[in-house]
């Protein structure tokens, strides 16, 4: 087995490479890779710790687009620039493989079982994006409220 | 971030604003609009600016509707006269310097720091910039590949392996090919990195067929359109979320379908 150490960098590098393929600005590039590292690092340690495929991607989802968020107001940049390459090491590639693979070697019980995690892989990054949203919805509101 | 429909007639006119007339102003947000869609901006980025340029200009209300192919947009002035515009798109990639770039303009727009009449040469210095060479994309795609063979629990002789299919992957975005049918070149995307992951373990570099496989999978899976759908859903941008969703699932079967085809063909070969 690979160690856990080399997977984080090895999803890191990756993360770099993706923001590349998404034409992030080069002085944006080092935040956008922070946020697939720290996406990574969430990710293994909740695998460990938690288990399931809901709760270390809806965590590491949610760390990320935070994070984005605080990147986008201070480096004044839409968030998507730092949300999108930070997300890209949760994508179900793997889940997605194995449905395939499944499916071709006509074990169907299982195919249903890979399937259904890359849906709930896909719900919890979304999840994750939401939330923050609502945060952000949130506080900016209370702090209109408090200015006044 | 979410939409508030209240505050969206707070913007203050610009001093210039009685200058333009209704069309042209709508004119120039819907080119904004429709750049930051091409580039891969969600639906309600595209609204938020769409009603913040137009507001800035004296709108008095402004109605916008953005879809992942489509914008509606219509406004009226206080003096009564109205204008609304239709924009098609084709195609959308995902662009993150022309939307940073855009994203800057809106805001100078609405600060008033640039007029209208500009606009059009700073989106066609935007069109042309390059901001890495397509050498640079491809090596990306191979160090993308072959990282998250990796990642995925592969050795290093996979990652190599992987980055050799992610190579001839990434080569097929160069020619403007996804121009003919976006479905049929994601089969034939998925088939060529299919047929070149079997082919190196049959010649014996890489070990784990699964790991080179997902690999390149990554490389054209929707899975980010698939949380983008979501988030569009739970947004309450329902149209624009399905639209998404029905668009990643597609996707997800085509790259399958290449995959499974591919194997078929050659996967006697490696067992």
């Amino acid at each position: 087995m690979t160690p856990v150490i080399v997977k984080i960098i090895a999803g890191t590098i990756a993360t770099l490479a993706f923001a590349i393929l998404f034409k992030v600005k080069a002085k944006l590039l080092p935040y956008a890779t922070f946020g697939g590292f720290v996406a990574c690092v969430i990710y293994f340690i909740l695998t460990d710790t938690v288990g399931g495929a809901f709760m270390p991607n809806v965590v590491a989802a949610f760390i990320v687009a935070l994070l984005s968020e605080v990147f986008a107001r201070v480096k004044k940049a839409p968030s998507t620039v730092f949300l999108f390459p930070g997300c890209i090491a949760l994508v179900p590639g793997g889940t997605l493989y194995y449905t395939m693979n499944s499916l071709l070697s006509k074990n169907y019980n299982e195919a249903f079982h890979f399937f259904l995690t890359t849906l709930t892989v896909g719900i919890a990054i979304g999840g994750g994006i939401i939330a923050v949203s609502l945060v952000i919805y949130l506080t900016t509101k209370m702090y209109n409220r408090l200015k006044k | 971030m979410i939409k508030d429909n209240n505050n969206r007639s707070d913007g203050k006119a610009l001093a210039t604003s009685s200058l333009y007339t209704p069309d042209y102003i709508l004119d120039k947000a819907l080119d904004i609009g429709e750049s930051i869609l091409k580039c891969g901006g969600e639906s309600h980025r595209i609204e938020d600016t769409v009603v913040r340029i137009c507001s800035a200009y004296g709108a008095e209300q402004t109605d916008v509707f953005a879809l992942p192919s489509l914008i509606i947009a219509g406004i009226r002035m206080p003096d009564g006269k109205t204008s609304s515009h239709v924009r098609r798109v084709y195609k959308t990639t995902n662009n993150m310097y022309k939307l940073d770039e855009i994203n800057e303009i809106s805001r100078e727009i609405c600060m008033g720091k640039i007029n209208l009449e500009d606009i059009d040469n700073r989106l066609k210095e935007i069109q042309t910039s390059v901001p890495y060479s397509k050498i640079i994309s491809v090596i990306g795609g191979m160090v993308a590949a072959g990282g998250f063979a990796v990642f995925f629990g592969g050795n290093i002789y996979d990652a190599i392996a992987a980055a050799i299919a992610g190579f001839f992957v990434s080569l097929m975005n160069i020619p403007k090919l996804n121009l003919v049918n976006k479905m049929l070149y994601t089969i034939a995307q998925a088939f060529v990195g299919a047929m070149c992951g079997l082919m190196l373990v049959h010649f014996g570099l890489g070990t784990n067929i699964d790991m080179i496989m997902i690999g390149t999978i990554m490389l054209m899976i929707p899975g980010l359109a698939f949380g983008n759908a979501v988030r569009d859903l739970l947004f309450g941008d329902t149209v624009s979320g399905i639209m998404q969703l029905v668009q990643a699932v597609l996707t997800a079967v085509m790259i399958a379908f290449g995959y499974i085809v591919a194997i078929l063909f050659f996967g006697g070969v490696v067992k």
